[in-house]
């Protein structure tokens, strides 16, 4: 088995996932070395895979994660859930954003940042598939040069952002399909509290534990809407 | 130029393909069920005769990717059955019946299923030490204690131990 080709290496290591995981198959040999530098295209570091996280500091978090992204290349899936964790250093986030941003196709990221980083305008959006953001907030959506061309999957839990932003988010993303807005703090640009959202190729909107005065959704595709503990007083669906 | 007298015994032949595995034996396949795989597509494009011979692919293997190749040309089956079929497949493989789908899957690429064996390789090497992923892909080490020893430390933190298992 030593002539498994790297990229079938590469491809046994990213289902693996679990950094952890990862690291270790990855030191077999030195060719499966090499397959990890270069062809993992999925890491994943999710406080309840691994239970080691716990015991570690946030600054020896930052340290690992740093150091085992920076040791891939070409990685298409990055997922950092970290339920215990506080906040991470917003250099970091940069970081790690900047040094995927040209391969990343899915994004899961669920830490808050000090001071804020906006994720949107960090992270690679040309290729971006899925992008799954928790506990951050999002300010100054600019649709004119922030496209999400690929993007098809967007879930934002606990996040802050303005209804301004969030209606200019969807219009950035083309071809969005299913869409979770869960316990999102939202602002209201004026005193009118209304927020309206387009798509035209919105599928599936799942809506969670939000309270607005109105909310005007305008989606000719849906298929399936899912609202759940909701206060909004007036709710017009068009399409 | 294929003239009109020529046309009938040539999509008839076309029709099917026959494989033959490094043990000798010969596979009778369909083409659109031989086609799902990328490079006997490439191989069919280029060449006239119906006979591929895979110099690297055995009998068993072999046996088993086709019935994969012939269930997802099946028209008559739903996507439903056919990703029931796929997890169906893998389960209860052996872990060195896998290494040789996985190898297969690659030089025919059938990326479907080289994902699907992938992923269940991968779920049984989960959480085991380096040695047991050595003892079962038949890896010879070829670190020397001082090269092996700087990588775990580099990465220290992964190297605890404990949840790890050998079997």
């Amino acid at each position: 088995m030593e002539y498994l080709p790297d990229e079938v290496i590469g491809n046994i290591l990213s289902r693996l996932r679990a950094a952890r995981n990862v690291v270790i198959a990855s030191a077999t040999c030195r060719k499966w070395q090499e397959a990890w530098r270069n062809h993992l295209h999925t890491l994943t570091f999710n406080s309840s895979d691994c239970p080691l996280y716990h015991e570690f500091s946030t600054s020896r978090l930052e340290i690992l994660i740093t150091q085992t992204i920076f040791q891939t290349k070409g990685l298409e899936s990055l997922s950092i859930i970290m339920d215990h964790v506080d906040e991470f250093s917003a250099a970091l986030v940069i970081a790690w954003l900047m040094y995927t941003r040209e391969t990343l196709r899915h994004l899961h990221y669920n830490v808050r940042t000090t001071p804020n980083v906006n994720i949107l305008e960090k992270c690679g959006r040309q290729k971006l598939e899925v992008l799954t953001l928790a506990h951050n907030t999002i300010m100054g959506v600019e649709p004119s040069y922030q496209k999400f061309p690929c993007l098809r999957t967007l879930s934002l839990s606990y996040v802050s952002i303005s209804a301004l932003d969030l209606s200019l988010l969807l219009t950035a993303c083309p071809k969005i399909e299913v869409l979770t807005l869960d316990s999102l703090e939202i602002f209201m640009s004026d005193s009118q509290a209304t927020m309206e959202l387009t798509s035209y190729s919105l599928k599936d909107i799942y809506v969670e534990a939000i309270s607005l005065d109105k909310f005007i959704l305008e989606a000719d595709s849906l298929v399936k809407l899912h609202l759940k503990d909701c206060t909004l007083k007036v709710f017009e669906l068009i399409g | 130029m294929v003239t009109t007298d020529e046309k009938g015994p040539l999509t008839a032949k076309k029709k099917s393909v026959i494989i033959r595995s490094c043990d000798g034996d010969e596979f009778l396949v369909s083409e659109s069920a031989a086609v799902l795989s990328t490079s006997l597509k490439k191989i069919l494009e280029e060449k006239e005769d119906r006979l591929i011979h895979l110099s690297d692919i055995d009998n068993k293997t072999l046996a088993m990717v086709i019935a994969y190749l012939s269930t997802h040309a099946d028209d008559g089956l739903s996507d439903d059955l056919k990703r029931s079929f796929d997890q169906e497949f893998v389960s209860g493989k052996e872990f060195d019946v896998l290494k040789y789908l996985v190898l297969a899957t690659d030089t025919l690429q059938v990326t479907c299923l080289c994902y699907t064996v992938a992923k269940k390789m991968a779920d049984i090497m989960k959480n085991k030490l380096v040695e047991w992923v050595r003892r079962e892909f038949d890896i010879q080490n070829d670190y020397t204690p001082e090269a092996e020893a700087e990588i775990r430390r580099l990465d220290a933190w992964a190297w605890d131990d404990r949840q790890l298992e050998d079997d």
